[in-house]
């Protein structure tokens, strides 16, 4: 029987991708074994492309009861040995393995980072046994060009850094993960006998505290007062705002006394200055940078951004998303790239006057990433209809990649300082004078052109009125999705590719709430308790030293086994001394864990009593859910509402539009989730009514 | 690497030691007879106390009642300021 190549990749669609960029018709056959698909090209020979589905294989406690701890025994075990709903990996790997008896040569396909070379290896070493021959294909886009180049010159060896660093990450996540998770689950199933799933990690700990401490400072806010003042002057019958020279004043005394002593006088333009300025383009997207601008232009979290980018890789539109560069080399071709983009109409006319240009060079950023460039457009058009979010994404990511080789923006700005009875107002103004990469990256364009009238120094100007504002002090800003992951890369906790599940993470376990993130009570409890028992795993500057350290691995400068060690050293202590205050964390966790399930019962203030609170509750005699107010017991409020009995019913947190009432959202199995309106006689529902 | 703990109190013996919980909250107290957060709430309102003086002139009561109708006074200083304003009003009925 004629031998084959084997190609593990990451994903069944980036496998059909291969496979059609290596088949010598780009029609490679399309198997299935019980449930598993792979594919059949035809090149030099027949090569074999089956698919992980990420991770086959998993770091697992070794032996002992499951919900022990510490624990600090493990190995890696197939994942459906091990997570309940992860049977399906049983097929796949038995399916690679079938499909690796009959190859001799094996080559990994996955994604060319941390993650992507472990999935390949674990499949290798485990299933085929083969890790030691492997080759390794390296690609940042999913192009016929790009692929067939890799599949022509692999490394001839498994990228084992690379792979090591993976391990260790893996191994030292879970070593954290594991035990303080089943610390703080434990500690709250002795005090209440209650199951409630905890957790925290080794990046988890020290995001949550960074929260924690911008909620702690909101609390314990102390506004203060202070005043501003403008001047209406008048410009050829035209008015501007100009701003007082002091920004704040910080006494109501001082401030009106400046407005009396403007009030109705004539000012004198005393001196204009204007600069000419550059504005340098944007740099390429590295992962951060797309996911904070897609959130501030489209408010998407960056989780979503990721998968939406993932989706885009793998239709070979954009090149490998989870990339750190910031930087574009010449190695993936401007022109072609460029070409290809000019083939939609909405991009000609800008292509065009790019390769006008004399030289292509585009403006880069400071970050490297030694396995990927900065994310860009591949050149291909979709092949089929993208969905909005997609769409928007790509043109955000190509008009991006071309604005990269703009020339710079050019700007004036322009200060007028008026002087009335003495005191300084400033009149500002902003110019584009010549647009420069600005043309190619609108709508995304941030542009506050303020244009100012024709005025010279000496001229006078009427003083139309003078206001002064009373103001406080603002809270500091709550942290959303977008700048907690900056405050993630700042602080070098995390890696590019976690950072948004680690986000998403703390959603899941109800530690934080809302898009403007606010704690709950459970995660300030989980930290404070953390803070008090197990400082080093909220501290920063630990986690960022064990980060440190796994980027040694990667660099061959550190071994495996060493940080391992030194992180079991770290974690034995604070694992007794939770273990002895067991009982202590047990009955505060539990009043958390209690108050946070209320909590996500409460749907709002009772409309009719006023003072208690709309929950979801059970009935104990029939079962049925209902919706009833807390005062029910004490202030004998009957106000009840029905509700579905299918599907899951959450609060919305937001009072209906038309009629002010509280809301709540319904998921139904193979339906759009609903918003309802617990108002029976809600304007929007005899509108419905009517309608209907 | 030396890991150094922070000392803390067991529950119970705060729980002996009534003079130990909050006033407000009743969690640990640490200093005043507040616990942390309201302990570092407390500071803030007697630090910006000179602010709103020097700002309007403003009595010590008139100030607890100002930061308690402003709406982006945080809520634990809100908590404090009204527990300072029982006070002040229970001593001036005094």
């Amino acid at each position: 029987m004629e031998k084959h190549t084997l190609i593990i990749a990451e994903k069944p669609t980036a496998a059909e991708r291969i496979a059609k960029a290596l088949d010598n018709k780009s029609k490679p056959e399309a198997h299935r074994e019980k449930c598993v698909p792979y594919f059949v090209a035809k090149r030099d020979k027949k090569i074999v492309v089956v698919p992980a589905l990420g991770h086959l294989y998993t770091v697992a406690q070794a032996e002992g009861k499951k919900s022990r701890y510490p624990t600090f025994n493990f190995k890696w075990l197939p994942r459906h040995m091990v997570e309940k709903g992860a049977q399906r990996t049983k097929i796949w790997i038995e399916t690679i393995s079938k499909l690796a008896q009959n190859a001799d040569v094996f080559i990994d396909a996955c994604d060319y980072d941390i993650e992507g070379s472990l999935i390949g290896y674990s499949i290798l070493d485990y299933a085929c046994g083969k890790a030691d021959v492997a080759k390794r294909m390296k690609y940042s886009t999913l192009t016929k060009a790009e692929l067939e180049h890799a599949y022509e010159q692999p490394s001839l060896t498994l990228d084992f850094t690379l792979i090591e660093a993976g391990k260790a990450r893996h191994e030292v996540d879970w070593l954290y993960g594991i035990n303080l998770s089943r610390a703080l689950t434990s500690a709250v199933r002795k005090a209440s006998g209650r199951y409630a799933t905890l957790s925290t990690g080794r990046v988890q700990g020290p995001t949550l505290r960074f929260l924690v401490i911008r909620e702690n400072s909101i609390a314990c806010f102390v506004p203060t007062p202070y005043w501003t003042i403008k001047a209406q002057i008048e410009i050829r019958g035209k008015v501007y705002e100009a701003e007082y020279e002091k920004k704040t004043i910080e006494s109501k005394t001082e401030a009106e006394a400046i407005v009396r002593a403007c009030k109705g006088k004539i000012g004198k333009i005393a001196k204009i200055e204007e600069k000419t300025f550059k504005q340098n383009p944007p740099i390429p997207f590295d992962l951060g940078t797309m996911q904070r601008e897609a959130y501030h232009l489209f408010s998407y979290n960056p989780r979503r951004t990721t998968n939406i980018a993932e989706h885009l890789y793998l239709d070979a539109l954009i090149s490998y998303p989870r990339t750190g560069s910031q930087k574009l080399p010449p190695t993936i071709n401007y022109k072609s790239i460029l070409a290809g983009l000019s083939r939609k109409s909405i991009y000609r006319k800008l292509v065009s006057e790019l390769l006008m240009l004399e030289r292509l060079k585009p403006k880069e950023g400071k970050k490297e990433d030694p396995a990927h460039p900065a994310v860009y457009p591949t050149g291909n058009l979709p092949e089929r209809k993208l969905n909005s979010s997609e769409q928007r994404l790509w043109d955000l990511v190509v008009r991006r990649f071309m604005a990269a080789f703009g020339e710079p923006a050019t700007k004036r700005s322009m200060k007028a300082e008026i002087t009335v009875d003495g005191h300084r107002f400033y009149l500002s103004g902003r110019k584009i004078l010549k647009e420069g990469w600005m043309r190619f990256y609108r709508p995304y364009v941030r542009s506050d052109e303020v244009l100012l009238p024709d005025i010279q120094e000496g001229e006078k100007v009427k003083v139309n009125s003078v206001i002064c504002e009373d103001k406080f002090t603002q809270q500091p800003l709550r942290y959303n999705p977008s700048s907690l992951l900056k405050k993630m890369e700042n602080e070098q906790i995390g890696t590019k590719a976690t950072r948004a599940d680690i986000i998403q993470t703390l959603y899941d376990r109800n530690y934080i709430a809302e898009r403007s993130v606010k704690v709950t009570e459970l995660g300030q409890s989980v930290t404070e308790i953390l803070q008090k028992h197990a400082p080093t795993v909220v501290s920063v500057k630990l986690t960022r030293e064990l980060e440190e350290k796994m980027r040694r691995i990667q660099n061959d400068e550190e071994k495996r086994e060493k940080v391992l060690g030194e992180a079991v050293d770290r974690l034995k202590p604070v694992l007794e001394e939770l273990k002895n205050q067991e009982e202590i964390i047990g009955r505060t966790l539990s009043k958390s864990v209690r108050q946070a399930k209320l909590q996500e019962r409460i749907i709002g203030d009772c409309p009719t009593c006023k003072t208690g609170k709309l929950m979801i509750i059970r009935s104990r005699k029939t079962g049925k859910r209902f919706v009833g107010c807390t005062n029910y017991f004490e202030g004998g409020c009957k106000t009840s509402f029905p509700l579905p009995q299918l599907g899951t019913v959450k609060p919305t947190r937001r009072n209906c539009d038309a009629c002010g009432w509280p809301t709540v959202i319904i998921f139904g199995k193979g339906r759009r989730p609903w918003r309802l309106c617990l108002n029976p006689a809600c304007p929007k529902k005899e509108w419905r009514k009517n309608l209907g | 690497m030396e890991i150094v703990f922070e000392p803390c109190l067991s529950e119970k013996r705060v729980e002996e030691k009534s003079g130990l919980k909050c006033k407000i909250c009743s969690k640990e107290a640490v200093s005043n007879g507040y616990c942390m957060l309201h302990e570092k709430a407390h500071q803030n309102l007697t630090e910006k106390f000179e602010t709103w003086k020097g700002a309007l002139g403003i009595s010590w009561k008139n100030y607890l009642n100002e930061i308690i109708k402003n709406p982006s006074t945080g809520v634990k200083a809100r908590e404090v300021a009204e527990a300072l304003l029982s006070i002040h009003n229970k001593t001036n009925l005094a």
